[in-house]
């Protein structure tokens, strides 16, 4: 059986979270009853005309620099035309020749080498209406509230050679893209979509194999199954000497297989030409500079720093890492308190344990890093017991008070005042006479149960440590 | 002198005197449309209540002293510009019933001045043609001799003018579809400079060329007009942030104006009544003291070519979004989806407006894209540069308006091929985005009015009235007889 | 020239249904017109043409500040065919 390579590449579509669209002031939002959030632009009424939005321009140049792309200073705007229902102008205005941002690069990993993919092109463009479809009476019915959403298309070069791959560039493109701040690239909610480019090609061979399109991709897992398929599907038809067709296929996702889409009827033939109501705009270096400057520390930045210059270790660098949220707040707390270690430690064993359980929003933090700081640093400096600190932080996610609040309210404060300790420790060994003789006897086990009953009776507001000290002080003197 | 041969100077001066009140004037005109354009037919649609309303609203304004120029002034608006409310046609099928829920621009500005509408006037479909002859509604006739051609596509807005139905019109020009008809039906017309008057609200035909502008019976007239609609539009891309004053030079000396002949408008092909009225009325720019410099366009010989393919290029893509599915016309024998577009877009839209959609598809689709729209866009820039060239020493270019004068009714619309070759003398403005006025030079053997046309630099508006208005102060133009 | 086939192809990308007899008559229509446009085939070009024109300063586009939608009912007003506030089509196979 030969050995076939495998070559993917990837077109990623991401909504901008800019206010309005692309080329109208309707607000973009999500939700919202059919056809409500439209006017006669984004309607493709007569007459009107496009006007595009500057933050739209602005975003997809963030996304480019986060990237790694150049970009072309002049830069066009076309039509892209065909008919269908959710395309009211029957064009979509996008970008052809002269894409905003070219010849980026992406550094994926995938727990072996470190790969770089390289991006194509990101250019902007409008998304179109949604279809709904009505079987009682048989129709098709739509919604044009997603025309004229703000998009970006990064399309990737064919550098991917496994889903494994192809997953882990998803997962850095969207970092990237939430990082700087341009996309929530929700794939469920829709402001993220993806297509998957496939082929096989022998070893030896210098061109390509014939590419299969697959689309109607929902999520992470849809991606990974439909390479996985189709890689299988394609080897078998090579292996048995059959065409592969260049072709889309849809993925379904209940049994796992692609499956050709019968082919529209139109010819491709969009007929791209220079959108006349736009003008090209003319990116300047001061542009780009300042565009750069508003972008926050990224994530290769971010973990460089974390392991070469915090020693973080590797994996729990990229924890950190993976959530721009969770990053910042490790950042703003270190800036306050720098353990390193610890923060990180309590981030990745415990809080990270309510974010994926759903109890705590990374968006929403209700505690700031700086109180976040002092939690950790009161457990470190024992103030309170490791395992009170816990408690502590889960009453923390209440939002309402400061952890030093919720240790004295709890009472999990640990007196440094021996007094108390002694005062109990006293008060132990008087009542518990038959365990102190034994002890006294030889039994050494029974130590444990006496200190047990110490910390009990302090409750946590003493350092074990100084507990053991004393009890062992007062044991000693009536050796 | 009777009310409809006032200018709006004038009827500013009456209105504001009270010698007339707006409403008065608007029921002359209303009362002038029901007795007269059944035989003309210009109006698809006459709004008499609404019309009466804003005259009302212009007379108690008026009446606080707080009346802009325009304000109490009828006039007709070609039925390709949206007005919210009122049916909005573009002379087509496919958009009988529409009723847009918004205004244009240039018609917001017209309200703003408490402007009255006294209707939406006919037009070739979409705008494309020279005769209005391809309206689905009125196939408007030449008031100076019924059985001709008004020229077109704004056939509806010069035909109202000329025969005195309305004071003013506002009609569009992407090929010379203001000039051409001022110039078949003896009155001015003005194309301004390409983005100062926003296209928003304009049905599209071709993006890059369409320009709104005014027909009237004057330069002067043209030029309040264009005071008024002209501005910057954040709703337009395209739209220019210059502000313009066209009437700034009207009256000033044109002594040692240097105005261009292009040697290419004055060859065979152009009628030799039309070459010499115009060449007459360049003898009485030399009498004022202009110099005549005799320049060449070689460009020229592609024009008809170059504007074509890009115009229908645009227009096969402007024209898609008409499908019967959001608004307009909606095929009842369709029952698939694709049923639906085909049959709506065959039944709804006329022939030669097909013909410009398969020109156009056929120039953008792959395989053609280079040989056609690449080129042409080539040519685009060859003008341009002649233009520039021309410009560089002159100020003004004096070409006549069309080849001809009106032609009888019939007798050349069919022949898609000949109407184009009858834009020769007007393309070449739009393809440059340049500012030019159509006025009347001179009248022929059996009294039909023949057109010089008077093309500027870009944003030069203001000079090319002047030129225009120079030469109007001194002519005896003839009214049709009606 | 022109021939029945492609008249038969951009009809399709147009979406315009043109039938036999209008076949006909547009083969012979368009191919006047297109020798009509072939009066630039003496026109050459260097490929590398700049046709770039004017560009927009990044500054000059408009600001992401949102206006009001319009109301459903007068965006729906115009279409033939609706239903529950959607625009209606016959339904769409995919």
């Amino acid at each position: 059986m030969a050995k076939y390579v495998v070559v993917i590449g990837l077109e990623i579509h991401a909504q901008l979270l800019t206010n309005t669209k692309i080329f109208c002031s309707c607000e973009v939002d999500f939700g919202g009853e059919q056809n409500t959030r439209c006017c006669p632009v984004c309607t493709g009424f007569p007459g009107t005309l496009p006007v595009l939005n500057q933050t739209v321009v602005r975003y997809a140049i963030r996304a480019g620099v986060a990237l790694n792309c150049e970009f072309n200073r002049y830069s066009k705007i076309d039509r892209k035309n065909y008919f269908y229902p959710d395309l009211p102008k029957a064009y979509q205005i996008s970008q052809f020749d002269l894409p905003l941002c070219i010849e980026g690069k992406v550094k994926i990993d995938t727990g072996e080498e470190e790969k770089f993919i390289r991006v194509n092109r990101i250019h902007i463009e409008e998304d179109a209406g949604k279809l709904v479809h009505d079987d009682i009476d048989n129709i098709s019915l739509a919604d044009y509230n997603r025309c004229g959403v703000p998009l970006i298309e990064i399309v990737s070069e064919p550098d991917m050679s496994s889903s494994e791959e192809a997953k882990a560039y998803i997962e850095k493109v969207t970092g990237l893209l939430q990082y700087a701040g341009v996309s929530l690239c929700k794939m469920e909610e829709g402001s993220l979509r993806a297509d998957v480019n496939v082929s096989l090609k022998l070893p030896e061979a210098t061109k390509l194999g014939t590419k299969v399109e697959i689309k109607n991709l929902n999520s992470l897992k849809s991606i990974v199954r439909s390479i996985e398929y189709e890689i299988e599907r394609q080897t078998k038809m090579l292996n048995t000497g059959e065409e592969i067709i260049q072709e889309t296929r849809r993925f379904n996702d209940n049994r796992g297989v692609t499956v050709s889409m019968r082919s529209k009827e139109d010819a491709h033939d969009y007929r791209y030409f220079k959108d006349p109501d736009i003008i090209p705009v003319q990116i300047t270096d001061e542009d780009i500079d300042a565009i750069r400057k508003e972008l926050p520390m990224l994530i290769d930045e971010r973990f460089d720093l974390y392991v070469k210059e915090y020693g973080l270790g590797i994996s729990e660098a990229k924890i950190l890492v993976a959530n721009k949220e969770i990053s910042d707040l490790y950042n703003g707390a270190i800036s306050s308190y720098a353990n390193y270690k610890a923060v990180a430690n309590f981030i990745v064993g415990d809080l990270l344990r309510y974010v994926n359980e759903g109890e705590l929003d990374s968006k929403n933090i209700p505690f700031t890093a700086l109180e976040f700081a002092d939690l950790i640093k009161m457990s470190e400096e024992e103030v309170v017991n490791k395992n009170n600190a816990k408690a502590i932080f889960k009453i923390m996610l209440e939002g309402k008070k400061s952890p030093l609040q919720i240790a004295k309210e709890e009472g999990f404060l640990m007196n440094d005042s021996v007094d108390e300790v002694e005062e109990v420790v006293t008060s132990v060994v008087s009542e518990f006479t038959a365990e102190v003789e034994g002890y006294l006897a030889g039994k050494e086990k029974l130590f444990g149960f006496l200190m047990g009953q110490c910390s009990k009776k302090l409750a946590g507001r003493a350092n074990p440590k100084t507990i053991k000290e004393i009890l062992e002080q007062k044991l000693a003197a009536l050796k | 002198m009777e009310l409809c041969d006032k200018s709006i100077i004038e009827l500013r001066q009456m209105l504001d005197d009270k010698q007339i009140s707006s409403v008065e004037l608007t029921k002359y005109y209303l009362d002038r449309i029901n007795q007269i354009d059944p035989k003309i037919e210009s109006y698809i649609t006459v709004c008499e209540e609404s019309a009466l309303a804003s005259a009302a609203k212009a007379d108690s304004r008026i009446a606080k002293g707080e009346a802009a120029t325009l304000t109490g002034i009828p006039i007709s608006i070609k039925d390709n510009m949206c007005t919210e409310g009122i049916r909005t046609t573009c002379g087509s099928k496919i958009l009988g019933d529409f009723v847009p829920p918004y205004n244009a621009t240039a018609v917001n500005k017209l309200l703003a001045e408490d402007v009255v509408i006294l209707g939406k006037v006919s037009m070739d479909e979409f705008a494309m043609g020279g005769s209005t002859q391809t309206s689905y509604y009125k196939k408007t006739k030449n008031p100076y001799d019924l059985t001709r051609v008004p020229g077109g596509s704004s056939g509806g807005s010069a035909a109202s003018v000329a025969a005195k139905l309305a004071v003013a019109a506002l009609g569009s020009d992407t090929g010379g579809s203001v000039r051409q008809p001022a110039s078949f039906c003896g009155i001015t017309g003005m194309k301004p400079t390409y983005g100062t008057v926003s296209r928003y609200g304009l049905v599209a035909f071709a993006s890059s060329f369409d320009q709104i502008g005014p027909l009237a019976h004057s330069a002067k007239d043209c030029a309040s007009l264009l005071d008024t609609i002209s501005g910057h539009d954040p709703f337009d891309g395209t739209s220019a942030n210059k502000k313009m004053n066209f009437t700034s030079k009207l009256g000033q000396n044109i002594k040692g104006l240097k105005l261009a002949l292009p040697k290419e408008f004055f060859e065979e092909g152009i009628d030799s009544e039309v070459r010499i009225a115009v060449l007459k009325a360049v003898e009485e720019y030399k009498k004022m003291g202009a110099e005549i410099v005799e320049v060449s366009m070689p460009s020229l010989k592609y024009a008809i070519a170059a504007y074509y393919l890009i115009a229908s290029a645009e227009a096969s893509s402007n024209l898609a979004r008409y499908d019967g599915i959001k608004f307009g016309y909606c095929s009842p024998s369709a029952k698939t989806y694709q049923e639906r577009i085909q049959r709506s877009r065959s039944e709804g839209f006329g022939d030669e407006v097909k013909r410009r959609i398969l020109l156009g598809t056929y120039a953008l689709s792959s395989g053609y894209y280079d040989a056609y729209y690449k080129k042409a866009l080539y040519v685009q820039q060859k003008i341009k540069a002649e233009y520039k060239n021309i410009f560089d020493t002159c100020d003004a270019i004096i070409t006549p308006t069309a080849p001809t004068t009106a032609y009888k009714i019939g007798e050349i619309e069919g022949d898609s091929v000949k109407m184009y070759l009858a834009d020769i003398c007007t393309v070449t403005v739009n393809i440059a985005g340049l500012p030019a006025v159509s006025t009347t030079c001179g009248y022929n053997a059996i009294g039909m009015p023949i057109g010089m046309s008077v093309v500027g630099k870009a944003f030069d508006d203001a000079t090319v009235l002047q030129i225009a208005d120079a030469f109007e102060v001194n002519f005896k133009s003839i009214n049709p007889r009606l | 020239m022109l021939d029945t086939d492609l008249i038969t192809y951009l009809a399709k990308l147009s979406k315009i249904e043109v039938n036999a007899a209008d076949k006909e008559r547009l083969v012979t229509e368009m191919s006047a017109i297109v020798e009509l446009m072939d009066t630039m085939n003496d026109v050459t070009f260097d490929e590398n043409e700049d046709l770039k024109g004017e560009g927009v300063s990044l500054l000059d586009l408009r600001e992401d500040k949102p206006r009001v939608c319009f109301d459903r009912d007068k965006i729906l007003a115009n279409a033939t065919h609706k239903k529950d506030g959607f625009f209606a089509v016959p339904k769409i196979m995919e």
